[in-house]
């Protein structure tokens, strides 16, 4: 894999900032394939549901996110709604000319693998889930996939990928503090569905806090790193946006404030 | 699972040309890694398309992935049954028959440029990404 790195960490944005950059940086490398994969961490101001590329808007209670100042912002990438509050976000952005497979199962293997080391320093052990579940939750964090990460049999990170001619969009959620409660009232649920999500947030999710006590998001921007630096032999650079990164920020930064 | 019949992009899509119309889909090998398709976003009926411009997007339980446009055109068909989840498998288990995604209509449906069988089983197995 190649190993001249961007990296960003780019603060405190609102959720259309955050997905508006994503896409940005995704699209210029897909017509730009030379310029070096870029690993971005970042955090949501206000607090953020971001919901699934095709996921229904009906799921979500967006009376209640007004209420509570909680944004809504649609994904490029797939799946459903996650909260971003207490947390990090990690995003990937590479090319498949710099050395990462075609298969979407065999790239989140192997870029995952950056995931487990940083986790590693943070002194949890963390595994590949490889089963899969069919029926799919509303909220994003009681599905587990192939490619998510698991502590104990319990999801711990949950990432989706984009892809776009030969550019590849990674990006996931590193979660300090899951608010189950919160999340529930979100989502149009009926009682039952509730009941369920409660006891497969309990079940099924697991988050750092959790596992190692208070946990606070530089030291899981500082593991990231450390990870990915080990693990593949980077070489970061720490960097700003090109120049058309910039313009396709303000130009997709209205797009993502429409919610559809 | 290259039908000769076909000619496939580097971007892993299928196209079959009759008349002025271009039938498209993902090939075996694009759904083979790509996974089990949960949803299809499929453009409007009537709607312009243009070559090299996003067309559509297929998303599978891990990742969206966007198709684009062979060429000029305007989409004469979308596979409708595609919109109903249950029959949203077929992409992956009939990719060259009921899991077909959209035709086009276009005035220039010449694809001889495009890969044929042998080409494109050569193509993927020297690394098959697109180029």
């Amino acid at each position: 894999m190649r190993k001249d790195w961007r990296f960003f960490d780019t603060g405190e944005s609102s959720g259309f900032f955050n997905m508006a950059l994503d896409e940005a940086i995704f699209d210029y490398k897909e017509r730009n394939p030379e310029i070096p994969p870029a690993l971005r961490v970042f955090r949501w101001k206000p607090a953020c549901l971001s919901i699934g590329r095709h996921q229904r808007i009906e799921e979500i209670n967006t009376a209640r996110c007004r209420e509570l100042g909680i944004d809504v912002v649609r994904r490029l990438t797939g799946g459903t709604a996650i909260l971003h509050k207490e947390e990090l976000t990690y995003s990937i952005v590479i090319s498949q000319d710099d050395g990462i497979p075609f298969g979407i199962g065999s790239s989140f293997m192997i870029l995952n693998q950056g995931l487990i080391a940083a986790y590693q320093k943070l002194g949890v052990k963390i595994d590949l889930i490889f089963h899969q579940e069919r029926n799919f939750s509303p909220a994003c964090f009681v599905n587990s996939v192939m490619a998510d990460l698991s502590y104990q049999g319990r999801k711990i990170i949950g990432s989706a990928q984009a892809r776009r001619g030969k550019a590849i969009l990674q990006h996931g959620v590193l979660v300090i503090r899951h608010e189950p409660d919160l999340m529930l009232e979100l989502l149009n649920f009926d009682d039952e569905q509730r009941q369920k999500m409660r006891e497969d947030f309990s079940k099924k999710t697991v988050d750092l806090e959790t596992i190692r006590g208070k946990t606070c998001w530089q030291e899981i921007k500082e593991a990231i790193v450390k990870g990915f630096e080990e693990f593949f032999g980077l070489e970061f650079a720490e960097s700003g946006l090109m120049l058309e990164e910039k313009i396709g920020l303000q130009k997709l930064i209205s797009h993502y404030r429409r919610l559809e | 699972m290259y039908p000769e019949n076909l000619r496939y992009t580097k971007t892993h899509e299928w196209i079959k040309t009759e008349g002025g119309i271009l039938t498209l889909g993902i090939t075996f090998y694009a759904q083979e890694h790509i996974g089990e398709i949960v949803f299809a976003g499929l453009p409007a009926v009537g709607a312009p398309v243009k070559k090299g411009a996003r067309l559509m997007d297929i998303e599978s339980t891990k990742a969206v992935a966007e198709i684009f446009s062979p060429c000029d055109g305007k989409i004469a068909a979308v596979n409708d049954a595609l919109l109903d989840q249950d029959n949203l498998l077929a992409v992956n288990k009939d990719p060259y028959g009921d899991g077909w995604l959209v035709k086009i209509e276009t005035e220039n449906p010449d694809i001889s440029t495009l890969m044929d069988a042998t080409s494109y089983e050569g193509f993927i197995k020297s690394g098959g990404g697109p180029s």
